[in-house]
């Protein structure tokens, strides 16, 4: 048994699909783990497989994925070997999540009241009106004032913080090991964010949770994890520390992201920001050898053909070595 | 239009059921034209000798008669055969004069608004307000009974659908850019309505139209078998229907087949529309 | 409040508008009305103009109207040529028959069509799934007059395992208490009779009509509700249900049927509707003594008092009926009550 708390070995993902007789593949040899009280930032454009990850490892795939891994540990169970029952226990109890859009993630028919509750009778041993009262506690702890009326409140009555708010109350009330946080602020306005990212950050501490962070924003991760692996079309391109990967990026790709964040980079007054040319690729027509290639200013002959390994936390057979600026 | 005409085709020819109906409709298009030349007998001569023959695979049947013959011995297969004819325009008609007078309404009310839209829309809520078959049966009590009339009355009863279903279209079309532009080029209200916004309400129109065929052609039938429809010798489905009730326990055939004939073509028209409707709506398609 | 008002406001320009369409019937017929009025049996002319008057035929055509609509206000809503009777009496005789029949239709389409519909959505694309969506639309496309007739042929014709028309067997006697046989037949004094005999007896009678007029909407609550299921089985709230660890169940008749039934709710009045028009031609197969076989019947007799307030009484009935949809609506709904 590893000291790891989530330990992820060759994860690949593949959909089935009614127009291709091949099934398309998602993820690929997707390798990483998580130690406990941990946080990991995730980071990369949409596509890329950040959130069907995320799915994956909460079990709730459509029916059309099929997911294989040599190792998917969590705690020291096999989470692939887990059975519907031993699933439901995990999800929400062990592991839990927020999602993107919290106006829609909460059900709108019914109370604040009755989904944090149920949520935790579903896991604990407690009884009901203790649960309440653990509901409003857990409301005062992520911000919200007067808990008491916000019970009592549908979710559309919430503003779109106050909401994830509540969808945090909710991921934590059972005491998970585990938050999976996917972009929980990308729908909200930008004021809003940061308060968020520092709540989630402090409950991180406070609870000795662990943390994975997505998000498409590499200045929300170097403000708030120690670890971040960057991904592109369904592979793990770059993972390291977060500072040293900030400032010393080796893939192209994640040089790329860096360079389009503003103020990342000295250019000149009025110059346009950088971007990365062209788009990820779409799950049917990904490129031979690197996934980047495409779209790499340093493409090279052999970058076209086979599959490239990770080495030293880089997926690139021309790593640059250079810092920024 | 070619394009959107063969891409729809496309989507189409992947729906099985939309095919089925698809080729029924168009098998019973050819009974219908050929109607002459197929039926064995005039659907309204009479055989005296003849009353109620089961039809000729069944002990007791006589050859010349495949379907049997109704009670003052004309031929099943030829009244069946001549109905069909009957259903077709029916449908045909009805879908063609709601349409027309529907989308018309429809553009007008959603495009001016105001004054004019609460008037249409109030007297669509009235339509609608009543039960369909009531409402035709209320109009043909006030026209008299007979074919044209029942066609006028469920006629009626379907403009509403179209009214509103192209009313929420061009509501949304109105405020689009090149709506707009056509303004900016001084295109007249009547250009705009119906050269630059009506064609981009054809999709759910489309769908309306083959669902209201078989609308049409089941009310139709309806009121032809309370009497209020086709009149004998008439050889319309829901008019044998209604004859053949008094025999439904000597000559069971007389009740059962101008029945299958009905719900075969409204069954193909709404397999049809179905299909069309998947076709043309990418919220649906995603889903699937 | 303020919504119900609303709701309540707007029914008045329909209502006129259904009183201005019966009102209107009458004098549209070509012909003269008074004529109509007493058939082809035709009348003296001092009768004539007595009917004239009675029928305020006489005044101007504004007044005439009013006159219509305070009458109908207050019930009454003429006689009928046929029987003499006032039309009010010949509709409250009748109308629970239909009441019954639609009833017990409706309740057992709803009853097999929701658990239906839900089990394709959660079964979707299996072999299940197509079956019962085939059958849905063939039961949709079934010409109801047809249907009826069908039955009876299978089920009274050939196995005789159940009567052809009417509502109970004639040799019971049953007081009319609600005119509901299947509660009417509960009665203690009716128990005391003949025991249980005439409830089997009206069930028996009640089975094939309720049947041939609840297969349509029993395929398109199906239908409806394997839509509306599907759609709520795609929302986000679903994924978060499942990740907060809650059982297939649960998710299911928790947190995703409750804002399903919502449009189905919606769908059972429209419903309604066509109801009422399927019991018009179902209790004319059936020789069931309702409100439909009533207005076919008026047709024929050319009683057009009857038409005309059985028209206004049935759409009144259906407007109310909408409304009271509304109403639940809104108490379904929690974003409504905001």
């Amino acid at each position: 048994m590893s000291e790891n708390l989530l330990d992820i070995k060759d994860l690949n993902i593949f959909f089935k699909s009614d127009k291709n007789p091949e099934p398309i593949h998602a993820v690929r040899d997707l390798s990483f783990s998580l130690k406990q009280g941990e946080m990991l930032g995730v980071v990369g454009e949409s596509g890329s497989g950040k959130s069907i990850t995320n799915l994956a490892l909460m079990g709730i795939l459509g029916d059309g994925a099929i997911v294989k891994a040599r190792e998917c540990s969590f705690n020291g169970r096999e989470l692939l070997s887990l059975k519907e029952r031993e699933w439901q226990k995990v999800r929400g109890g062990e592991i839990a999540m927020i999602f993107q859009d919290p106006m829609t993630a909460l059900n709108p028919f019914l109370t604040v009241e009755f989904q944090i509750v149920e949520t935790i009778l579903a896991h604990l041993n407690i009884s009901k009106s203790e649960a309440k009262n653990k509901a409003i506690e857990l409301l005062l702890q992520v911000g919200i004032t007067s808990p008491k009326d916000r019970l009592k409140s549908y979710p559309f009555e919430l503003s779109g913080g106050m909401a994830q708010r509540v969808m945090i109350a909710m991921a934590i009330s059972t005491g998970p090991k585990l938050l999976i946080a996917d972009e929980p602020t990308t729908a909200l306005d930008v004021t809003i964010q940061k308060q968020i990212l520092t709540l989630i950050k402090s409950l991180q501490e406070k609870n000795n949770m662990s943390v994975i962070l997505v998000t498409h924003d590499l200045g929300v991760v170097s403000e708030f994890s120690e670890r971040v692996q960057v991904m592109y079309a369904g592979e793990l391109v770059e993972t390291g520390n977060t500072s040293d990967l900030i400032k010393n990026p080796h893939h192209p790709y994640t040089f790329g992201l860096l360079s389009s964040r503003p103020g990342a980079v000295e250019r000149l007054a009025k110059t346009p920001l950088a971007s990365i040319a062209g788009i990820v690729p779409a799950f049917h027509q990904r490129p031979v050898g690197c996934q980047f290639n495409p779209r790499c200013v340093h493409v090279q002959e052999d970058c076209k053909k086979g599959s490239i390994p990770i080495e030293r936390g880089v997926r690139c057979l021309h790593p640059m070595m250079e810092a920024l600026s | 239009m070619k394009i959107f005409f063969s891409e729809l085709f496309f989507e189409l020819k992947k729906n099985c059921g939309a095919m089925i109906g698809i080729v029924f409709i168009i098998f019973s298009l050819f009974i219908a034209f050929l109607a002459p030349l197929i039926a064995p007998h005039n659907p309204t001569e009479v055989f005296a000798d003849a009353l109620r023959l089961p039809p000729s695979f069944i002990s007791g049947g006589k050859a010349g008669f495949f379907f049997g013959t109704d009670d003052i011995g004309r031929d099943l297969l030829s009244r069946l055969i001549y109905g069909s004819r009957i259903s077709l325009s029916v449908g045909f008609s009805v879908v063609v004069i709601s349409l027309i007078s529907g989308t018309f309404l429809g553009v007008v009310s959603g495009y001016y608004g105001g004054m004019i839209d609460r008037l249409i829309m109030r007297l669509t809520d009235l339509i609608m307000s009543l039960p369909s078959i009531l409402f035709a049966i209320v109009i043909v009590a006030v026209l008299g009974p007979g074919i044209t009339n029942a066609i006028v009355a469920v006629s009626v009863v379907a403009v509403p659908n179209f009214i509103r279903i192209i009313r929420a279209q061009v509501m949304v079309e109105k405020n689009r850019q090149y709506v707009q532009a056509a303004k900016l080029f001084g295109a007249g209200n009547a250009r705009i309505m119906f050269i630059e916004i009506l064609p981009n309400c054809m999709a759910p129109l489309i769908v309306q139209a083959s669902l209201g065929f078989s609308d049409g052609i089941l009310n139709v039938a309806a009121l032809g078998f309370l009497g209020l429809g086709a009149q004998a010798p008439m050889s319309e489905w829901g008019t044998m229907l209604s004859d053949a009730r008094s025999y439904i326990e000597s000559s069971p055939w007389m009740v059962t087949l101008p029945g299958i004939c009905i719900l075969l073509t409204v069954l193909s028209f709404n397999l049809l529309g179905d299909g069309l409707r998947d076709a043309l709506d990418p919220r649906l398609k995603k889903q699937n | 409040m303020k919504f119900f008002l609303k709701k309540f406001l707007d029914l008045i320009p329909t209502l006129l508008g259904i009183s201005l369409i019966c009102f209107f019937m009458i004098r549209l017929i070509p012909g003269d009305p008074v004529l109509n009025l007493v058939g082809e049996r035709g009348v003296d002319p001092v009768r004539y103009l007595e009917m004239k008057k009675a029928l305020g035929l006489d005044l101007p055509i504004i007044e005439q109207f009013w006159h219509f609509l305070k009458n109908a206000f207050h019930g009454n809503l003429g006689t009928s040529i046929v029987s003499n009777n006032s039309v009010w009496f010949e509709f409250m005789e009748r109308f629970p028959a239909t009441i019954e029949l639609s009833l017990v239709a409706l309740f057992f389409a709803t009853l097999i069509g929701i658990p239906l519909g839900i089990y394709a959505a959660i079964k979707r694309n299996s072999f299940f799934d197509y079956f019962l969506m085939s059958s849905s639309l063939i039961g949709y496309s079934m010409p109801i007059f047809w249907w009826g007739l069908i039955l009876i042929l299978i089920f009274s014709v050939k196995l005789g395992l159940t009567p052809v028309s009417g509502r109970i067997d004639l040799t019971f006697d049953i007081p009319l208490f609600s005119g509901l046989y299947l509660i009417d037949t509960l009665q203690s004094a009716v128990l005391k009779a003949d025991g249980l005999k005439p409830f089997w007896s009206a069930i028996k009678h009640l089975i094939l009509p309720a049947t041939a007029l609840g297969t349509i909407p029993l395929a398109v609550i199906a239908r409806m509700t394997r839509s509306s299921m599907l759609e709520v089985l795609g929302e986000d709230y679903i994924r978060t249900a499942r990740a907060k660890g809650m059982s297939k169940t649960r998710i299911i008749y928790i947190h995703a049927l409750r804002n399903a039934l919502v449009p189905i709710v919606t769908t059972l009045a429209l419903l309604f509707g066509s109801i009422i028009t399927g019991a018009i031609l179902t209790e004319t197969i059936f020789s069931w003594p309702g409100i439909g076989k009533w207005i076919v019947q008026s047709i024929t007799s050319r009683d057009y008092p009857v038409i005309q307030g059985g028209v206004l009484i049935i759409s009144f009935i259906i407007i109310m009926t909408n409304i009271i949809v509304d109403v639940i609506y809104y108490f379904l709904n929690p974003k409504m009550r905001n």
